[in-house]
This record gives structure tokens, sequence and C-alpha cells, in this order.
């Protein structure tokens, strides 16, 4: 018995023995054992890729998709903030930690604050733009290659609208060009506006005029010149300083403005749309007016814009869930709308139909949808209180939410016009100036032409363009910046009843950044 | 195996899923109605796209998973000579699913994408091998001891595809004919695969010495692919001893039948992270693809910030025990106390900026649990036709975060339901134990129906330490998800054939968020043809109010549970067929609750974010189970 068993047991081991040779004495003989590398088969690394034009290419629109993240933090925060929406709290429905009054009413600060989420969100999304601009800068200065100093010059550019929209917000941030991560100071808001003005200064002359129609909606020479105009065109604040008193105002620079926007005007490969609204519609992306956009599509989920969404009432359109019925409008800010300009258009007031069918819609408590033109309470409205901006309208049957088609623009040739309209004016001459306003912009919203008076003082003149201004870009994400270049973004409107603290003309760093990254200082007055 | 899987039970989006749509479906809505054009009964849908018709959305919505899992185990062990056996386990453990799903045209759900036909393909593959080498050296009689040196290699698999086709003119295919649908806004198919290794070199020895004095330590060097370069390997090591001072002749005779003391250390590792989370990777995902021109460029884009510094979790233990008994252990007892520091937490947190995203995954901060556990245990009865054994445990943990390195404090607990973006309910605070509510503290409401928070003095909107709307400073430490401790009682017996267990479970001194009530008790739902929960009727909140997360919403969540009760019967039936005896039993789970919670359970827990604990949102209800069954012996 014993002896079978031994037997037994020895004969089964050697059979094993003879498979478990493969990695038993593993440790010693075979290195296959103890290979812990890693090597991902469904994603690349920076070390094998961008082998190819292609995969060049792929790594360049990734750092144009960052740019769709700025229509959401970016976008809100630069909106929310000013006249043009607020998002009154509507019973249950958008109160989201008292966020977006906090926006509204300017009552952030720098430790607390639901805010901060959104301005966190901003920083984030911006520095990734950033940094997947850096990582790309640097993969094909390494390659070098044919293409590599227009594609250079895209990305610079990119980046430096990146930058430029970090400055806006937060002044002076760490500028960083290499794609190291790690703890960088902030450098002086002046310093970032130099570095972007002279990065734009030399992309210009690197980038082509034009592009083929496959690469429509890539940056060209046109679009930094456009980025410089909007830079000189608040270089006051830009290269000024902001103390807890608010902001000491750096050099003007009207003169560099009007060149900037005259290069675009006068290379004439834009045009005013005859009709104002293609520029926004679903269809704009054959638009001859915008110059620099957010290219979107409904061809694939996720490519696209909401902003429908945001505003619509739920039952409005038919797709996933309905619009959210969200963002509206002061009373005061609709009304200051001329009742015969074409741009009132984009309000919606009254009874609402659905853009489906065209038929009317009922809210969710069965009543007829009848959006009012005021809202009585912003902490407690009505779901049909507040006019709608529908600047970005709908495409019936796109069935996502976040994947609207319309392209959306940063910069349009009626701002050019607009931007030398008010450095001309600045440096005194008002008569061209209002002729500018006149022939170039409102020429084309009245049935019944109703242009600025010729004799208007400067002060008068710069009243009326900070207007139109107004009229012309509702819903462009340009109302903070113009606001705030009017001195004009602190005051007291419908309720927000108290002037906010002159620092507030920038805002906090968020603390969530200032713990990951020690090196940074908070902005004055917080 | 063929899964079927109540269509998005908790998930859903904005609309929710079916259990969602039961608690909140207006039940004064029909679930059918006639269709005046066709005349056929339907489903009914409201003019509310945020409820939907529970009954349809069960009923409409295919989704299934037929599942194939095989599982092979081979060992050989050879007897090398005396007190020295090798034994090789070859393992391997492959699964494969595939979860087909329909949302037909018919639902509102899918009218709105003319039908939606998706098929994920996943499949997951485990690969071991284990080899050991035991030693048990014959020391006389006196002495046991037994060593093993091993080492392990596993290798895991997981890969998968999917794809979803939306647009379809008829609902007859289902999920079988993805092609008859439009491939212009339906979203891309997807594949992937990930790949990880974990590598051990182990030795352990037991040592004993005259049924006294054992000994046992242990030494693993542990590799993981998963970890960075440099940073794969660590050694964790642990001992522990015990000493039995009943089998001491010091003790012989002393009325304490089981006398032992145990104490032991240990460090143990943590590599819980998915595949390639230390490098920077490029994928071809939505966030990277871009129309140039109309048409789409896939891009690469950077989805994860590398860490080439990215090490083990580690944690260290150390326990201290006492085991005894008296009377022939007919009572007996014990006493453990332990703490447990875990460092080099592996946590995903903000990053300097810039990098190609938000966060990055790191080695930070360390947490602190102490306990101890003391159980009793005695037989009551123990005569031949009847029995009784009860026992008693009670539990007592304590949980401190130590330190969270750079950061202040990390937000989690993010608060479910409309309106409530952006807002969290716990903070992970150093000094804080892990689940501390975080908020404003609640007043009541003033006479305009709207809520009053208390605040500090000097902070925005602070009147006479009263706000309506309280700031980020307002806020405070609100409660603690932990229980204070926790108590079990367990008892069998048994009288002539029959027997009985039962298991008692009661925790104390825990708080509870209840996000549910937070939603559906205040008034505003009224406004939107929802079902709310009857406290919605007296609550005093204003119509028009917003729901706020608070104090408020924090309740005494202790309870006592009968977790489960079995009784059993046995009889003997002698026969041909050679059975000699059978056991009749029935036995029923969860079966009475006793709380002071006003949710449905206060032990169902929603995951909300990192270490988020203590909160419960329309959670799927925890079963209560009744099982008939038989054991028949041969």
């Amino acid at each position: 018995m014993r002896l079978m068993r031994t037997f037994f047991s020895k004969s089964i081991g050697r059979m094993t023995v003879g498979v478990v040779l493969l990695c038993a004495p593993a440790p010693i003989v075979f290195s296959a054992c103890t290979n812990l590398t890693e090597v991902p088969k469904d994603a690349l690394t920076p070390t094998n890729a961008f082998h190819n034009e292609p995969e060049v290419l792929a790594g360049v629109a990734s750092v144009y998709a960052q740019l769709r993240s700025t229509m959401d933090d970016r976008y809100n925060l630069a909106e929310v903030t000013t006249d043009e929406i607020i998002v009154p709290t509507r019973g249950q429905d958008w109160y989201d930690n008292g966020a977006w009054l906090e926006l509204y009413k300017h009552t952030w600060n720098a430790n607390s604050g639901t805010a901060l989420g959104a301005m966190n969100g901003a920083w984030n999304n911006l520095f990734s733009g950033v940094a997947r601009a850096n990582l790309m800068i640097d993969v094909i200065t390494q390659a070098g290659g044919p293409t590599a100093a227009t594609t250079l010059a895209e990305l610079r550019t990119l980046r430096a609208w990146y930058y430029y929209l970090l400055m806006d917000f937060y002044g002076g941030v760490p500028l960083v060009t290499s794609t190291k991560v790690e703890a960088s100071p902030r450098v002086t808001r002046d310093s970032l506006f130099r570095f972007i003005e002279s990065e734009l200064k030399d992309t210009r002359t690197i980038l082509p005029a034009t592009r083929p129609a496959g690469e429509a909606g890539r940056v060209t020479r046109g679009v930094a010149n456009a980025m410089l105009a909007s830079l000189y065109l608040n270089a006051q604040v830009y290269s000024g300083t902001v103390t807890a008193s608010g902001l000491t105002k750096g050099t003007a620079r009207w003169a560099d403005a009007i060149a900037a926007a005259d290069a675009v005007i006068n290379s004439g490969l834009y045009t005013l749309e005859p009709t104002w609204k293609k520029n926004f519609a679903p269809d704009n992306h054959d638009s001859k007016e915008n110059i620099f956009f957010i290219s979107n599509t409904d061809a694939q989920p996720g490519l696209g814009m909401n902003f429908p969404h945001r505003t619509l009432h739920y039952n409005q359109l038919n797709t996933q869930g309905g619009p959210w019925n969200g963002f509206t409008t002061i009373a005061e800010t609709y009304k200051a709308f001329d009742p015969a300009d074409k741009r009132r258009d984009i309000f919606l007031v009254g009874q609402q139909y659905s853009f489906d069918t065209n038929l009317p819609v009922k809210d969710r408590a069965g009543n007829s949808l009848v959006f009012t033109d005021t809202i009585g309470k912003e902490t407690a409205a009505a779901e049909n209180e507040g006019p709608r901006y529908n600047k970005f309208p709908p495409k019936p049957g796109v069935p996502d939410a976040g994947s609207e088609p319309n392209n959306f623009p940063f910069f349009r040739l009626a701002e050019m016009y607009l931007i030398k309209a008010e450095a001309m004016n600045e440096l005194g001459q008002t008569a061209g100036a209002i002729d500018l306003v006149n022939t170039y912009i409102r020429a084309r919203q009245f049935a019944a032409p109703k242009p600025l008076a010729a004799g208007l003082s400067q002060a008068a003149a710069r009243d009326a363009i900070f207007a139109e201004r107004l009229f012309e870009f509702t819903g462009e994400g340009k109302r903070r910046s113009d606001m705030i270049r009017a001195g004009t973004y602190i005051n007291t409107r419908r309720f927000k009843a108290t002037a906010s603290a002159p620092y507030k003309i920038l805002f906090p760093i968020p603390q969530t950044q200032i713990a990951s990254n020690p090196l940074l200082t908070q902005n004055p007055g917080y | 195996m063929n899964n079927r899987f109540l269509a998005m039970e908790n998930g859903g989006g904005f609309a929710g899923g079916v259990f969602t749509n039961m608690a909140i479906y207006n039940p004064t809505q029909p679930i059918e109605v006639v269709d005046s054009l066709t005349n056929q009964s339907k489903y009914y849908e409201g003019a509310e796209r945020s409820v939907r018709n529970p009954v349809a959305l069960a009923n409409q919505i295919l989704d299934q998973a037929p599942e194939n899992r095989i599982l092979g185990n081979v060992t050989g062990s050879l007897l090398i000579m005396d007190g020295l056996t090798a034994q090789t386990t070859m393992g391997a453990d492959y699964t494969n699913s595939v979860r087909q799903t329909y949302i037909p045209r018919s639902s509102p759900l899918g009218a709105e994408f003319n039908g939606v036909a998706q098929q994920k393909e996943r499949a997951l593959q485990n690969l071991n091998f284990q080899q050991l080498l035991t030693a048990t050296p014959k020391l006389g009689d006196r002495q046991e001891l037994e060593v093993v040196g091993g080492y392990e290699y596993s290798k895991f698999t997981n890969n998968g595809f999917e794809a979803t086709m939306q647009g379809f003119v008829t609902d007859a295919f289902q999920f079988n004919n993805l092609s008859g649908g439009t491939q212009t806004g339906s979203p891309v198919p997807i594949s992937y695969i990930q790949e990880s290794k974990l590598v051990s070199f182990f030795s352990r020895a037991n040592y004993g010495y005259a049924g006294r004095y054992y000994l046992t330590a242990v030494v693993r060097r542990d590799g993981s692919s998963r970890l960075a370069e440099g940073h794969k390997w660590s050694t964790f090591p642990a001992v522990s001893a015990s000493w039995r001072l009943n089998n001491e002749d010091f003790m012989r005779g002393s009325r304490l039948s089981t006398l032992a003391i145990r104490a032991g250390w240990g460090r143990q590792g943590n590599q819980s992270l998915a595949p390639y989370a230390t490098q920077l990777l490029l994928k071809t995902d939505a966030g990277g693809r871009y129309p140039f021109g109309g048409t789409i460029t896939n891009g690469l884009s950077a989805t994860q910030v590398a860490n080439p510094n990215l090490k083990w979790e580690t944690s260290e233990q150390t326990n201290l025990g006492l085991d005894w008994g008296l009377r022939s252990d007919r009572v007996t007892g014990s006493f453990d106390v332990y703490q447990k520091k875990t460092k080099d937490l592996i946590l995903t947190v903000p990053v300097a900026q810039p990098a190609v995203v938000g966060t990055q995954i790191q080695n930070i901060g360390s947490v602190r649990n102490r306990g101890l556990e003391a159980t009793l245990d005695a037989r009551l009865f123990d005569r031949a036709n009847k029995t009784l054994t009860s026992g008693l445990v009670l539990t007592v943990e304590r949980n401190s975060v130590l330190n969270l390195g750079d950061a202040p404090f990390i937000q989690t607990g993010g608060v479910s339901g409309q309106g409530q973006s952006g807002r969290n309910s716990q903070r992970i605070i150093p000094g804080q134990p892990l689940g501390t509510f975080w908020g404003a503290q609640y007043l009541g409401v003033d006479k305009d129906g709207k809520q009053l928070f208390a605040c500090k003095s000097g902070s925005t909107g602070c009147t006479n330490g009263q706000t309506l709307s309280p700031t980020g400073d307002d806020e405070m430490i609100l409660g603690n998800a932990n229980p204070s401790f926790a108590l079990g009682l367990r008892s069998n017996g048994a009288i002539g054939h029959f027997d009985a267990s039962w298991l008692w479970r009661g925790e104390f001194g825990r708080t509870v968020f209840n996000n549910t009530a937070l939603v559906y008790s205040t008034k505003g739902n009224a406004l939107q043809s929802k079902n709310f929960l009857k406290s919605a009727l007296s609550d005093p909140i204003g119509l028009r109010e917003p729901a706020i997360f608070s104090s408020r919403w924090l309740e005494n969540g202790r309870f006592i549970r009968l977790q489960n009760a079995t009784v059993g019967y046995t009889l003997t039936l002698p026969g041909r067929l050679g059975v000699h005896t059978t056991r009749l039993y029935v036995s029923g789970d969860n079966l009475l609750l006793f709380t002071p919670y006003s949710g449905y359970d206060p032990e169902v827990f929603v995951d909300a974010g990192t270490a988020s604990r203590g909160i419960d949102y329309l959670t799927y209800p925890r079963a209560r189970t009744f099982t008939l069954g038989a054991h028949v012996g041969f």
C-alpha cells in the first residue's frame, strides 16, 4: 500500500514537472516570468506615436478638439456673470448649489462658493488645451519635416488663444511651453499679454492666408490677426494691473487694434453674410463671415454644441430627455434691443412652439407654454419665465444634446468693423467710427434704415458702440470682457442689488489649483 | 448562463431607470391607454419627459446577456523526499459575455433615435500559475515546522467590442441586425483591451512548540505591471505569534479551559488601479476628434497624466488578541484590538497645470483604522435532545484620515437629483473619518417658506446668525456615516428533531444622508406631475423653493435587523434507497428591520465618489429572501 502511494505520486509528479518547467525555475532562467513591462494595445504613448502624417494630423486635431470644452465653463463664466444671461432657480431645477446665482451676483470668493467649480473647470479645460498644444509642439519640433513650420505656427496660435482666454479670466498664470508637469509660478498679466502678442505677430507671418475646403476650420493668417485685434482692443485691461481697489489701466493700443482689424478686413477673404442669422444657424459651416470658430458636427454624438438645450423649454425639442429650460435673459437686456432690429428675433417670448412639429407646446403642468419677458423672482422662477435667447437654433432630429452642428464663432468679420470703430472713436475719429457702425453693422439689421446719429459726441459714440456690441454679440461669449473694458461689469443690475468689489474683474485662482501648485499666489482682494 | 436584465434598473440618465420611475411615476396616470387612431392599446406616456412609464420601460426594452464561463485547474504534486513536496497548479478562468440591448421605436426612449440596438461583447481571461515547495522536517515530538516557498504568476486580460446603431425603419430586427440602422448620428463602435500581470515570490514558515507556542512568518515579494517602472516590486513581511497558556503546566487544573494570547504584525500592498495608469496614453476617443471642412478627423489625444513614480499603496497592521474558554469551553470569548495604517494611498487628485487633464493618479496621504472586537459565546443548554448556543459580537471601529498631502480636503459624496449639480455632501478631511458629512446647518423655514440656515457672522447674507443662502464659509461638519459600534447576536438550538437558528445584527450611532427625501419630499415635484413622498404634503418649504442639501436631510441610521432565521426538521428514513437522514428547512433572510430611519433601508447606499459612504438615493432595495430546502444524506 505504501509502496503504491509513493509510486503513484512520483509518476504524476514527473508528468507535471515536464509541463511546469516552462516557468517553474523561472525566477532564475526565464525573465519572461518576471517581466512586468506593460504595453497598451488600444492606445499609443508619445514614444511610439506620431511616426507619419495622419498620426501628426490626429495629434493636431486633438488640440482643436479641446476648443469644444470652451463652450462649457469658459462660456458660462463669460456670460452668466454679465447682464446677458441669468440662470434663475426654477423650483427644484437649476439650483445647483446656488452656483448660477452666485455667478450672476458676483458673490463668489476665493475659498468657498459653488461657482468655484466652474472656475476650476475653465482653468483645467484651458490649460489642457495648452498642454495638448505643448505636447504636439514638442513632437513636431523633434520630428521636423516639410510642413513642420506651418503646423508649429498653427499650434502656437492655438496655444496663444488658450493663454488669451486664461489671461482674460485670471490675469497672469503659469506660462509653460514645455511638456513637463510640475508646479510653476504665475507670470504677470502684462508679460502674458506680451507673450501672446509676440507669438501671434510671428505666427501670422507663417500661417497660410487660406486653406483648401478640406481644411476649413484650421487656423489661418486671418485668425491670428483677429486674435491680435481683440488683444489690442483690450490692451488697457490686459496690460494693466489689478489690485484690491480695481484696475489701473495699461497702455492703450488703439492704432494696433485698427491695423490688425484692417489686416483682416482688407484681406478680402471674408464678407458679411447678407442674412445675419446665417452665421449661427445649424448650416453656418459655409459662412463667409466667421473667421475663427469651433467646428461642430452632428455626424457623431458629442462633437457638437448644446446651447439650444440650455435655454429651450423641456417640451420644445424632441431629443434625448428634451432641453433643460435654464438660461434666460433679464427684461432690461431684452428690451434694450430695438423692436425693429432683426437681431431681437434671437429672443423667444410669448407662446412657444415645438421645433420638430411647429405646433404649440405646453409646460409640464399642462398649460400653454408662454415665455414672459420678465422674471418675477430669480430665486423662485416659474418654468415659463424669462426670454430665451435662441441665437444658435437647434437642428430638429439631432438625437443627442451635445450634437448640434452649429459652428460656434469666436471671431466674425462684423467684430473687426466694431473693433476698428471703437478704436477710431477712442482716437477721436468719432464720425468715421459711426460711419463704420452704420455701414457695416446696422445697415443689414433694419428693414427701414435706422443709423446712429452722425453728430454723436465721443462719449455718446462709445456708449453706442458698446450697446451695438451687445446687440451684435449676445450669446457669443464676449460680454464679460466688453463690460470690464467699459467699466460696467461690477455695477448693480436687475437681481444684483449691490455693486461687486472692484477686484472681481478677475476670477480667483481656484483653491484646488493652489493646493496642487503651492507656487500659485491668489489674485488681489481675494 | 443567460442573464436577463431589468432594463436600466438604476441608471438611465435624466429620465432615470425602472426603479426610479416606479417611485416617481404619477400613480394617478394610467399604464395603458387606447390609441384613438388605431383603436389599439398602448403604453401611456405623459408630457413630463423626466418621468417615464416604468411598466413600458420594463416591458419594451430588451436587455439580455448570455454568458459562458470556463474554469479549469490542474494540480500536480510530487513527493521529492520525506518531508519535501512540490506542488504545481495551473488555472484558467475564461468568461465571455454578450450584452444585447434593443430600445424599440415604439418606446418613447427609443422613438427619439428611431430605435437603438446595441451589442457589447466582453471577454475576461485570467491565467494563473503557482509553484509551491513545502518542507515539513521532523524535529522531534514537541516541535512542528512547515516551510513553504512559492512563486505565482497571474495574467489578466479584459477585452471587448461594442457596437451601437440607431435609426431603424422597423423594430423587427431587435439587436440582431445592426446594419439595419443608420450610421450617421450613431455612436462609433469601440473595442478595447487591458492586460496586467501580477508576479509573487513568497515564503511562509509555521512553527509550533509543544502545543503552546506558535510562530508564523511570511515574506512576499510582489510585482505588479500596473505600477510605474522602478516601483513595480515591493516586499511585504508579516509575523504572528500565539501562546496557548492553557497547555502550560502551571495552568493545569485551572477553570480556564482555553486561554491564549495572540499578536501579529504585517505589511500588505494594494495595486488596485487600471492598467497603464502610470503612462501618458494617446487615445482616439471622441475627446480628440474634430471636423475639418465637415469631415471628422480622428484625434490622438492624451487622456491621462503620466505618473512615473506611482508605487504600491501599503498598509501596516498590528493586532493583539485574547481567547478564553470556561467550563470545558462551554463559555468562550475573544477580545481583539487592531490598528491599521495605510499610506501612499492611490488616489486621483488635481495636478499642477498645464497638464493634459486636470487630475493625476498619485500616492497621497494616509488613513488609520483602529478597532476592537469582542465575542462571547455560550452553550446555554447542552443535553442530548435539547441544545441552545448563543453568542454576542461587539465591533467598534474608528477611522481617521491622517494626511492628504498638500490638499486641505477632498470633496466627495456627490448629491443626486434635479438642480444638485456641483453639490457634494461629504469631505475627506485630515483628522476626520472617511464618510464625514459637510454642509450647512438647517434651522427651519421662514414665513415665506424659505429655508433658513446657520451662518457665521460676517459671511455674505448673514443676519443674526441666519441666512437664506449659505456660503461656503457657513458650512461645517454635520455628521459621520460610520457606526459608533455594531452588535451581533447569533443563536442556534435544537429540540428533538427540530432545530432553529437566527442572527440579529445592529449598528448604532451612524448617520445616513437621505438623498431620496431631499429630492422627493419637497413640494416642487407637484409642479412636474411626478409622484412624491407623502412627507412633501406637510413640508413647510415653499412650492417654488429648491431642494437644498443641509443637515435637515441627515438622519439617524441606527438599526436592528433580523438578518436570518432558519427552522429545520430532521427525520430518519430507513429504506432500500439507502437514505439515512433528511433535513427539511425553511430559512428567511432580511426578515425584520427596526430603525428610526425614514427611508426604506438604512444600509443600501449609492456610490457617490471616492470613499463616500452612507448615502441613500433610490437604490434597488435589499431583497427579502425565503428558502425552502431539503438536505438529503446517503
